[in-house]
C-alpha cells in the first residue's frame, strides 16, 4: 500500500457512484448537519492523501499523525463554511498545509524518520524503481531504507514552499493547477519553484542522479 | 543536444518515487477515521461542560485564584452554619419573654429549652414554648398539674411558671 495518492478522489455530483459510495456533495451536507457517520466516510476517502501530504513535509510519522487527526478535526469544526466553490480536497489539503508550515514553523525541524515500514511488494512492481537503485547507486549496498534517509534529508534541506511541491507534484501526483489552488498562487509560481526545487534536490541527491 | 528540464528531472522524479513506498505501521488507516471521530465527541462533550473545565484550568493555573476561592468559600460556608444556628435558636427567647396580661395580672413566660433525650444535642426545642404558645391563656393558666405524656424520646417539665403579682 503506497501513501501516495495518483489522483484525489473528487466527487462532484449528487448521486452515489458506481461503487455505490455517496458523493462527497451529499456526505458533506450530512456532515455540515452534524452527522459523524458521514464525515466518518469522508475522513477515510482523504485520510492517505492528508497524511502521506504531511509525512513528506515532516519526516516524522507521530506528527504527521497528530496533525492529520487535527487537520480532520479542524475540517469538521469549520465544514459550516465550506460552500463547494473549490473541491472539497483542495479545501481539506489546504488545512492540512496550512496546520504543518504552522508546525514547522514554530518547531525545529526534526531529522527522526519511519522510514522502515517500506511495502516491498510495491517496490517489486515498481522495476524501474529497483533498476534505478541498483544501476545508479555508487554504493551497490546501499538499501533501499538508506536511500529513504538521504532522500528525506534532502527534501529537509528545501524551504518549506519547495518541499511542499515537490511533495504534492512529484510524490502526491497532483496537478499544478490543483497545487496552485491549495497553495493559493497561481500556476507559474508552482511551476518556477518546482524547477527550483528539482534543482537543489539534484544537487544534493547528485551521487544517486546522473 | 541539450535535454529539456523534464527530461532531466526525470531521473530524480523516479527516485524521489521511493518515499511513496514509506507508510505508516500495519492497520494504521483501520482506525485513523474512528480517532478523530472520537475526538470530535469528546470535544462536543467537553464544550458541554466548558464552564467547569475552564473554571479548573483556571484553578490548577493560578495558585493564588486557588488560595482566594478556599478562603472565600470557607467563610460562605461558616457564615451559613451561623445563619442557620441563628435561625434556629432566636425564635425561643423571642416566644419566651412574651408578656401578657390576663385578668389583670401579667404572666411572664421563661421556660428552660427542653433538649431532646437523644444523642441530637444540636437540636434544640422548647415543647414548652411550642405549647405555651398555642395554648390559650384561660388553658394556660389552669395548667398546673402533671405535664402531659409525649412521644417517647423527649421529655417536658413544667416551665418556670411565675404568674406575675
Amino acid at each position: 500500500m503506497s501513501l501516495a495518492i495518483s489522483k484525489p478522489p473528487a466527487h462532484s455530483s449528487e448521486t452515489p457512484t458506481a461503487s455505490g459510495e455517496l458523493e462527497d456533495s451529499t456526505l458533506i451536507q450530512r456532515a455540515q448537519e452534524g452527522d459523524h457517520a458521514a464525515y466518518d466516510q469522508l475522513v477515510r476517502r482523504y485520510q492517505k492523501g492528508v497524511y502521506a501530504t504531511i509525512y513528506h513535509m515532516t519526516s516524522n510519522h507521530e506528527d504527521a499523525s497528530d496533525l492529520a487527526q487535527e487537520t480532520f478535526i479542524r475540517a469538521f469544526r469549520a465544514i459550516g463554511s465550506f460552500r463547494g466553490q473549490s473541491l472539497f480536497f483542495t479545501w481539506l489539503y489546504r488545512i492540512a498545509v496550512n496546520k504543518t508550515l504552522n508546525f514547522l514553523k514554530q518547531r525545529s525541524r526534526r531529522g527522526q524518520m519511519s522510514l522502515n515500514d517500506l511495502d516491498s511488494d510495491l517496490l517489486e512492481r515498481d522495476s524501474g524503481l529497483g533498476a534505478l537503485i541498483s544501476d545508479k547507486t555508487p554504493r551497490h549496498e546501499l538499501n533501499l531504507g538508506e536511500l529513504q534517509v538521504r532522500l528525506n534529508e534532502a527534501m529537509l534541506k528545501l524551504s518549506e514552499p519547495h518541499r511542499l511541491v515537490v511533495t504534492l507534484h512529484d510524490i502526491q501526483g497532483l496537478s499544478h493547477d490543483e497545487i496552485s489552488k491549495i497553495m493559493d498562487c497561481n500556476t507559474g509560481t508552482v511551476r518556477s519553484r518546482l524547477y527550483y526545487a528539482r534543482q537543489q534536490l539534484q544537487g544534493h541527491l547528485a551521487e544517486f542522479v546522473k | 543536444m541539450k535535454t529539456t528540464p523534464s527530461q532531466d528531472f526525470q531521473d530524480l522524479r523516479q527516485l524521489l518515487a521511493a518515499k511513496r513506498l514509506e507508510q505508516p505501521p500495519p492497520g494504521y488507516f483501520d482506525h485513523f477515521a474512528d480517532r478523530v471521530i472520537s475526538r470530535l465527541e469528546a470535544d462536543e462533550d467537553c464544550e458541554a461542560s466548558g464552564w467547569w473545565n475552564r473554571l479548573m484550568q483556571l484553578l490548577e493555573a493560578h495558585p493564588l485564584v486557588t488560595s482566594v476561592a478556599g478562603v472565600v468559600m470557607s467563610a460562605a460556608l461558616l457564615t451559613t452554619v451561623q445563619f442557620a444556628d441563628t435561625l434556629e435558636l432566636s425564635p425561643e427567647p423571642r416566644s419566651l419573654s412574651t408578656s401578657f396580661s390576663l385578668a389583670g395580672s401579667s404572666i411572664k413566660a421563661q421556660p428552660e429549652p427542653t433538649r431532646l433525650a437523644t444523642e441530637e444535642t444540636w437540636v434544640t426545642r422548647s415543647f414548652a414554648t411550642v405549647a405555651l404558645t398555642s395554648l390559650t391563656p384561660s388553658i394556660r393558666t389552669a395548667w398546673s398539674g402533671e405535664p402531659p405524656k409525649v412521644a417517647s424520646g423527649w421529655s417536658v417539665r413544667p416551665v418556670n411558671f411565675t404568674p406575675g403579682r
